[in-house]
């Protein structure tokens, strides 16, 4: 027996080895033995295996999923629950990975997937209660009749797929952080819809604003940050007549909760992430009288992409357009009679509350005259090869609380944590259906998130658009900035009505639009907060296109979606210009430079150079007029009050340089330095950076999980901020999307990337060309199976 | 006679080998095709036993088998890999390049059909002491 010691030992030994992970400078290398076995591991992920197959699920009826040339699926269900079933089946099939990645980042779980590298990642998503309120949101759907049903069809469909795999067939990003899928609940998909908010709507700047009014005289403080930009476009236009009184009805949904610390609330307004675009023109405006609505919504680009496009087919609808992996639905479409799409609003719609605790403990705090306990949550986060970390989050009557210190916290009041007082999920359910402008208007009553602009058209003739979703009413004075936490006399009075909520059918202008700008001007009895957050320039070059054009095609919509004019550029550039001329203070390169940018039509082209020395120039010329505030820590004022205050006040006391106590610069002064700082900078560019825009941007699609060269690494492309085609670096348009609302509707799509999330399947990335080549696809609702050949064909039958 | 006894021998030795390099090499790929990774390491262990080879028939049989086997299939496979999958994993594990996502691949099958081979023998002669 004693010969068998030495090989048992080392067979097992060896055994054991390829089986565990392996932990390797912060990250895990995955358990060698299956992950390298050509039989189960990466090497059976080098094939996509999309092929035709049937299988028996839990469905009432027979469905069939026909795949069109783009992998699109077309879905032909008896019933709605049938279809969405298919929907999380195909959902599952292609975005798996991306689907637990998301709701894991929103939850605070990453870290169970990652390692230590997201602990601090998931610390910040517990202190903001994000699970929790996903928990309580999917305990609420159950009220509605018909969600449940709706809910359990999707979930049943995504666990279809995920527990039909064995390890070889996990997607790759499971072998390589080897781990196993995870059940997919009502949660998740609540998370799903929690991690879109936390996406577009977690904008606000109270401590910015704090601090500007703490360390600014008034006078400053107003001359810096006026309440409205005197050019803006708002999304209703002015003449819209508010003909209600207003009403400030108590709140009937109860606060969840939420929390952060002050790190995090420093600027929420990455300037990268740049909003949306939509518009709908009515017949009038067109060349063959049929209405045309565009909408592309502007995210973070990944590969795979946010969205996956789809079609459903049940008795009661038809309907194309992109889907969320991990909800039911179709999200923006269109269907035999309407289009309809979505841009962010962009409102403040998340307040700071400054809390006074009764002692060091942080048990009770200070509310109306008496210290009240505080709720403790236990939040428990596992950690992929480390100890579990316990932490405590503490609840307030505003929401969770951020601990700074110990007489300092904050509890944060977002509008995404509060119940939902309506069938939330009904509004994708009333849109996909919708036929005409009732239903529309139905529709958008039902949207319970942070306000989007839901835009509308109809092959009625109709065009609308519904600043739609949860607005809250603030005492006056509040929202802005921090607010004390003493007293419930400060907490929002309630939400804006639906029927009050900006809105306008049909104007006599003949298009709607919206561009993130304000919904509505000073006239709209309701204040809307989010004046550092509404876009400034998009908004006004969109009407300025549509006012002064008529006739318009499909293909002209393309080219407005893809307009890469900078107003900003065109506002500011002339006046900096005039600046160097009149001072006299260019030579050599500096001549050639400033004739090369006078001479600019200001398109931020990919190939233009202009824009690289613009570019520059504008960054030097904001630091040194800033310095003052930046000095003090205090944000800077927005881009169009720096052109206004160039234009109007070029002796102002912000043109004075901080480090120059002998001189008293003016604006031209700081013009002069700031072009020969450009000019430096411009040739300390690094590779062929100074080449052109498209080289300068450098823009990437990176991949969801950030795995180095499974995304683009480079990408050419035109556009970037303020601009419509809204293309900066790692952000942009996700999804564009122009319908002629003909009966039947044509639409024109395409969105960066390509429909499987497999990083080996030819359909990974197809699109990708095409998009940034300016180029669609048509599609046409296909409503008869057998009158097209499918590329490949998934048949589920009933058990 | 002797001579001839002991080249009958060899000559035995050598066809039992090939036979057990041969059936290695067929029970390898059904177990890894229809078993868990782990399937073709026990398959050569378990053959080795049965067969009753040395040692050194053993070793020679699982290590060569098992590693002909990962390098044919990695092969295989790495010809279908039009999205580049493999270089892409590589890099992210370390900066492997294809190549040595090959080698490495081939050095664990080799490597784990030695240890199993040598084990199936070991056990193989324990069993039929007894």
């Amino acid at each position: 027996m004693k010969q068998l010691l030495i090989p048992a030992l080392l067979f097992s030994g060896w055994m054991a080895l390829l089986n565990t992970d392996l932990p390797v400078k912060g990250n895990f290398l995955p358990a060698l033995g299956r992950f390298i076995s050509p039989f189960q591991g990466v090497w059976q992920s080098v094939t996509p295996n999309e092929t035709s197959f049937d299988f028996v699920g839990q469905t009432k009826g027979n469905v069939k999923i026909l795949f069109d040339e783009r992998d699109v699926p077309h879905i032909y269900a008896d019933n709605l629950e049938d279809a969405l079933y298919a929907q999380g089946y195909l959902h599952a099939a292609n975005r798996l990975f991306s689907m637990d990645v998301s709701t894991r980042s929103a939850a605070g779980r990453l870290s169970e997937l990652i390692g230590q590298r997201t602990i601090a990642i998931d610390r910040k998503q517990r202190e903001r209660g994000f699970e929790w309120s996903a928990i309580q949101k999917a305990k609420s759907w159950e009220n509605f009749e018909g969600n449940k049903a709706i809910i359990d069809a999707y979930v049943n469909g995504v666990n279809a797929y995920a527990k039909s795999l064995d390890y070889r067939d996990w997607p790759l990003e499971y072998k390589i952080l080897s781990h196993a899928p995870v059940e997919w609940t009502s949660v998740t998909t609540a998370l799903a819809q929690t991690n879109m908010a936390i996406a577009l709507c977690l904008g606000e700047d109270d401590l910015e604003y704090s601090t500007a009014q703490a360390k600014l005289s008034q006078e400053d403080y107003v001359f810096l940050f006026p309440d409205h930009n005197p050019k803006e476009r708002p999304i209703i236009p002015k003449d819209r007549l508010w003909d209600f009184a207003v009403t400030k009805a108590k709140t009937d949904g109860d606060q969840i909760g939420t929390p952060p610390n002050k790190k995090q609330t420093e600027d929420n307004r990455n300037k990268d992430l740049n909003g949306s675009n939509n518009w709908a023109v009515s017949g009038k405006k067109t060349a063959n009288g049929f209405p045309l609505l565009a909408n592309d919504p502007h995210l973070q680009l990944a590969l795979p992409n946010i969205w996956y496009e789809m079609e459903i087919h049940t008795p009661e609808m038809s309907v194309h357009g992109v889907s969320i992996p991990g909800l039911p639905f179709i999200v923006i479409g269109f269907n035999e009679k309407i289009a309809w799409g979505s841009t962010n609003s962009g409102q403040d719609v998340l307040d700071w509350y400054q809390i006074t605790w009764q002692d060091s403990s942080r048990l009770r705090y200070k509310l109306d005259e008496k210290f009240v306990d505080a709720t403790l949550r236990i939040e428990e986060i596992k950690v992929r090869g480390a100890k579990v970390i316990i932490d405590t989050i503490r609840y307030t009557h505003w929401g969770p609380v951020t601990h700074t210190d110990e007489h300092k916290d904050m509890a944060m009041k977002w509008i995404g944590h509060q119940k939902a007082t309506t069938n939330d999920i009904d509004y994708l359910k009333k849109i996909n259906k919708a036929g005409d402008v009732v239903a529309y208007r139905d529709a958008v009553s039902s949207f319970q998130y942070p306000a989007q602009n839901k835009i509308f058209a109809s092959v009625q003739g109709d065009i609308a658009i519904s600043v739609a979703g949860v607005m809250p009413i603030r005492p006056a004075g509040h929202g802005e900035s921090l607010t004390s936490g003493e007293s419930t006399a400060h907490d929002w009075l309630g939400y804006i009505p639906f029927e009050h909520a900006p809105f306008i059918i049909n104007p006599s202008r003949g298009y709607v639009s919206s561009a993130n700008q304000a919904p509505a001007d000073t006239s709209y009895p309701y204040p809307l907060l989010g004046k550092r957050i509404f876009e400034d320039y998009r908004g006004r070059m969109v009407n300025m296109l549509l006012d002064t054009s008529e006739h318009f095609t499909p293909s002209a919509m393309q080219a407005l979606q893809q307009n890469n004019y900078n107003l900003h550029a065109a506002d500011l550039l002339p006046v900096l210009l005039q600046a160097l001329d009149s001072a006299g203070c260019l030579s050599g390169e500096g001549v050639a430079i400033a004739s090369i940018l006078s001479k600019w039509n200001y398109e931020y082209h990919r190939d233009s150079l202009s824009p690289v020395f613009f570019d520059l120039w504008y960054k030097e010329f904001e630091n040194l007029t800033w310095d003052e505030l930046d000095n003090l820590g205090v944000m800077r004022p927005e881009e169009w009050r720096m052109v206004e205050i160039a234009k109007d006040h070029p002796q102002s006391k912000y043109f004075d340089q901080l480090l120059t106590m002998a001189k008293k610069e003016t604006f031209s002064d700081i013009a002069c330095i700031s072009f020969a700082n450009m000019l430096k900078a411009y040739h300390n560019l690094e590779g062929d950076q100074g080449k052109n825009w498209g080289n300068y941007k450098q823009s990437a699609i990176p991949h969801l999980a950030r795995f180095p060269h499974f995304g683009a690494d480079f990408i050419h492309t035109s556009g970037g901020r303020h601009i419509i085609n809204a293309m900066s670096k790692t952000h942009g348009p996700s999804w564009r999307m122009i319908v002629e609302l003909s009966s039947p509707p044509k639409a024109w799509v395409n969105y960066p990337g390509g429909q499987s999330g497999n990083p080996a399947s030819p359909h990974f990335r197809d699109m990708l060309e095409h998009y940034f080549d300016g180029k669609y696809y048509e599609v046409a609702i296909r409503n008869d199976p057998a009158a097209w050949t499918p590329s490949r064909q998934i048949n589920i039958s009933p058990k | 006679m002797d001579a001839i006894q002991t080249n009958q021998h060899l000559t035995e030795m050598k066809n039992k080998t090939t036979v057990a390099f041969i059936l290695c090499i067929a029970g390898s790929l059904l177990a890894g095709i229809y078993g868990p990774w782990w399937g073709p390491a026990v398959f050569i262990m378990m053959l080795c036993a049965l067969m009753g080879l040395t040692v050194k028939q053993s070793i020679l049989a699982g290590s060569i088998s098992l590693g002909l086997v990962y390098l044919g299939m990695a092969l295989w496979m790495g010809r279908q890999d039009k999205a580049e999958i493999i270089e892409k994993t590589g890099m992210l594990l370390g900066g492997m390049s294809p190549v040595m996502m090959i080698v490495v691949t081939t050095l664990i099958g080799y490597i784990t059909g030695l240890l199993s081979g040598w084990l199936g023998s070991v056990i193989g002669g324990v069993v039929s002491k007894k």
